[in-house]
């Protein structure tokens, strides 16, 4: 076997240690982290800037908005006070009770045969609920049966408008007393009616309570 | 392979310095973006539901200012139509008026009963006024009492009493409750 001389062997193992140098490739494995570093940080600067924008926009449109909506809001507490108070008074003009067809109703269902000698009637003001009474004199064969006609009459018609009618004699006595009408004496009897009942309210109809059967 | 001594404080020396770099690239860089990002997603956070707020707020208002001019209409009609002035001064002299247009003579002057503001209903108050008709009919008082619940609106018959008159059996004797909506100037 020659024999070889390596006469390079110092110039190669500098060359073999210059390659592996850690410092060296630290410097390059730090250089490669902060080229990646400083792409990351551009990265996150554009992100940042979006959501800063973003914010900046948001900032001016409340800016311009703010005093906006708090004009509004005053406005909005007139113009509600304002329709409220129209609805009020409309309401109260709407859902008055009208005494005129109770009147009628009253006036289609007394007889001939029956006078009234006192009508009382009142409205709760604002309310729904109404009374009436009514005194006067039945003349008939039957007196008593004359005044509970006379009740189940209005009653009926009162039930064609109102809703929740109770009716009731506060008092029915026969009375000593008669008259004359249409050439034969009668015999008469003093009572006294008394109706509650509720007006519905617009669109409602009223309750379907039957009519007492004579 | 096998490092030497010198290598191994090299390969550490370049560790610390891999360190330094990304401490500061953290503390320096890094958070103070991070900063500025909350910051801004902060904001933005608690802008949003105000911005719709104040949207809803101005689309609500703009939704009433509608109908307000409809309302106010209503309302000046309303008020148009109540005479100006103290009611005792007007509303009496009315009520006899509209009676005798009605065919019934007999008017006593309406009596000022109580007088009450109603909270839902300010810049107006309620009045409750007692009208005497001593010498009526039946039916003609219906009639009278039909016209005025349709004549005014802005009055409420409260009460009917009809009564035997007492000189003279033909005719009845009435009294009505009413209340009336007027102008409360004070208010």
């Amino acid at each position: 076997m020659p024999l070889h001389l390596n006469l390079y062997h110092e110039i190669q193992k500098q060359q073999l240690q210059r390659r592996r140098d850690p410092l060296k490739l630290g410097i390059y494995a730090v250089g490669v982290l902060i080229a990646l570093l400083i792409g990351y940080y551009f990265y996150r600067m554009q992100q940042v800037y979006d959501v800063t924008r973003q914010s900046g926009q948001l900032q001016t449109q409340w800016q311009s908005l703010e005093p906006k909506s708090k004009d509004a809001a005053a406005l909005e507490i007139v113009l509600t006070a304002q329709s409220k108070l129209k609805e009020t008074v409309v309401s109260k003009i709407d859902y008055r009770f009208f005494w005129a067809p109770m009147l009628q109703k009253i006036q289609i269902a007394v007889p001939r045969n029956v006078q009234i000698t006192t009508f009382r009637g009142s409205f709760e003001p604002g309310g729904r609920t109404g009374a009436i009474s009514l005194n006067g004199v039945a003349a008939g064969a039957q007196p008593r049966k004359v005044a509970e006609d006379l009740r189940t009459a209005l009653l009926a018609k009162c039930l064609q408008s109102y809703t929740s009618v109770t009716s009731n004699f506060s008092s029915l006595e026969d009375s000593e007393a008669t008259v004359l009408l249409d050439g034969k004496t009668m015999a008469t009897a003093l009572f006294s009616l008394q109706f509650q009942f509720t007006v519905p309210l617009p669109g409602a109809t009223p309750s379907p309570t039957p009519v007492p059967i004579k | 392979m096998k490092f030497e001594a010198e290598e191994i404080k090299k390969a550490i020396l370049s560790g610390i310095m891999v360190i330094i770099v990304l401490y500061v690239y953290n503390n320096m860089l890094l958070d103070d973006l991070n900063r500025r990002e909350q910051h801004a997603n902060e904001i933005i956070g608690s802008l949003n539901p105000q911005i719709s707020k104040a949207r809803e707020q101005i689309a609500r208002t703009a939704l009433l200012g509608e109908t307000a001019p409809l309302d106010n209409q209503v309302l000046e009609q309303i008020k148009s139509s109540i005479p100006a002035g103290e009611p005792i001064t007007w509303f009496p002299p009315r009520i006899v008026d509209f009676f005798k247009r009605q065919g019934i003579d007999k008017v006593a002057p309406p009596r000022k009963g109580t007088e009450a503001g109603d909270p839902n209903m300010p810049g107006f108050k309620k009045i409750a006024w007692t009208i005497d008709l001593p010498r009526t009919e039946f039916i003609q008082l219906g009639i009278a009492i039909a016209g005025l619940e349709n004549e005014d609106p802005l009055l409420e018959i409260t009460g009917v009493q009809i009564e035997e008159s007492n000189d003279n059996f033909q005719y009845q004797h009435a009294t009505l409750n009413v209340s009336t909506i007027v102008r409360d100037d004070k208010r």
